[in-house]
């Protein structure tokens, strides 16, 4: 109990820190950053597995809605919870779950092949679908067209879904006794 | 929270779960609103209500999420609705603006006990809810801890060679974080855990 409390604390940091560093958060045209907390997504789903890595990424969201600035390029408290991109923090638990179960049953691939399938699918597929549901909500547009608007961050995040199942790979090596 | 904080001694001592509640209603409120006239002049009235809080500078807030809105105004305007464009993009600022209001003048320790009291149902119903509260304060504690330890990995490195280090450094930046956890747990459960009350 009091280990999975402290790993879900670590990663839900670490998401946090993810939006910290400055020179992974890139500022985009017009000051959207292409954040490095998806990144933090798709570990927590790899490492923690499936549920204990959602309970990091909503102990996240939920300090960032008690009002921390933690969301990348600063953003924090109740604001991020109205504006357009509500979609992709709702999905983010979400894409945890299906990352660490595609990831489970993926395994026989080999780490590295099961761990960018299963961030492909549940950190950019589902996620993808919540972020867009979210900004066709809010903004009123069709879903067509904000599938157009957050195509840009596609690119960004199947590098981080490579990134991602390499580090998860690097860490079990390491840790080979990291239950889940 | 949120860099920028509200001292307007009135809006402070209001109850936070009260500043959530009228949050919660407006937001709600807002969505049925259409006409851009009517929403222009309750972000006028807010933005009179941030001056009255000297509170102007969460304008900057809205900077993250301009490239969003500015996108969705173009995106109604080339459809030939500008004036969907303009509704949505009235709204969304409102709510931003007012949201970031209630957390830049509400105390972390206030936001804390509201969000112990919405766990309350699961108290009765016989789960535990201090794991909740000791990983809110472990995370917070956490966040500036790991920036610190990425730092030092990084002097140690350079202290090493002239290479620029950076992706070498993540994986064992993770596994002494999961050390460090670990260890946390450990003190956790030599004082006691979750065990006692």
């Amino acid at each position: 109990m009091e280990t999975t409390v402290a790993r879900v604390a670590l990663f839900a940091a670490l998401i946090a820190a993810l939006g910290l560093i400055p020179q992974i958060t890139i500022p985009f045209a017009g000051g959207v950053p292409i954040t490095a907390q998806t990144l933090g997504v798709m570990l927590a789903g790899l490492i923690l597995g499936p549920w204990r890595g959602a309970l990091a990424i909503l102990v996240f969201i939920a300090v960032v809605a008690l009002g921390a600035p933690l969301l990348a390029g600063g953003r924090g408290g109740l604001g991020v919870f109205v504006g357009p991109t509500v979609g992709f923090l709702v999905g983010w638990p979400v894409a945890a779950i299906v990352i660490g179960l595609l990831y489970r049953v993926l395994l026989g691939m080999g780490p590295l092949l099961a761990g960018i399938l299963a961030c492909a699918v549940g950190g950019i597929v589902v996620l993808y679908a919540f972020g867009i549901a979210g900004l066709a909500i809010v903004t009123e547009m069709g879903l067509l067209k904000a599938l157009t608007v957050v195509l840009i961050f596609i690119p960004g995040d199947i590098l981080k879904a490579a990134i991602a199942a390499f580090i998860n790979r690097e860490v079990r090596r390491a840790r080979p006794g990291l239950a889940d | 929270m949120v860099g920028v904080s509200v001292q307007a001694r009135w809006l402070r001592r209001l109850p936070a779960g009260l500043k959530l509640l009228a949050l919660a209603a407006i937001s709600i409120g807002l969505f049925f609103i259409g006409d851009p006239a009517i929403l222009a002049a309750i972000l006028a009235a807010v933005l009179v209500l941030l001056a009255g809080v000297g509170a102007l500078g969460l304008l900057r807030t809205l900077r993250p999420i301009g490239f969003m809105l500015l996108l969705a105004f173009l995106a109604h305007g080339l459809l030939g609705d500008w004036m969907l464009g303009l509704t949505v993009c009235l709204r969304i600022g409102t709510l931003v603006l007012l949201a970031t209001l209630v957390s830049a003048s509400t105390a972390l320790s206030e936001m804390l006990a509201v969000l112990d009291r919405l766990l309350a149902p699961l108290r009765w119903a016989g789960v535990p809810t201090r794991p909740v509260g000791v990983a809110i304060a472990m995370t917070l504690r956490f966040a500036p801890m790991l920036a610190q330890r990425w730092r030092l990995l990084g002097e140690a490195w350079q202290a090493r060679s002239p290479r620029r280090p950076l992706w070498r450094l993540v994986v064992p930046f993770l596994l002494s974080a999961l050390d460090d956890a670990d260890h946390a747990a450990e003190a956790l459960v030599a004082r006691g855990g979750f065990d006692r009350r």
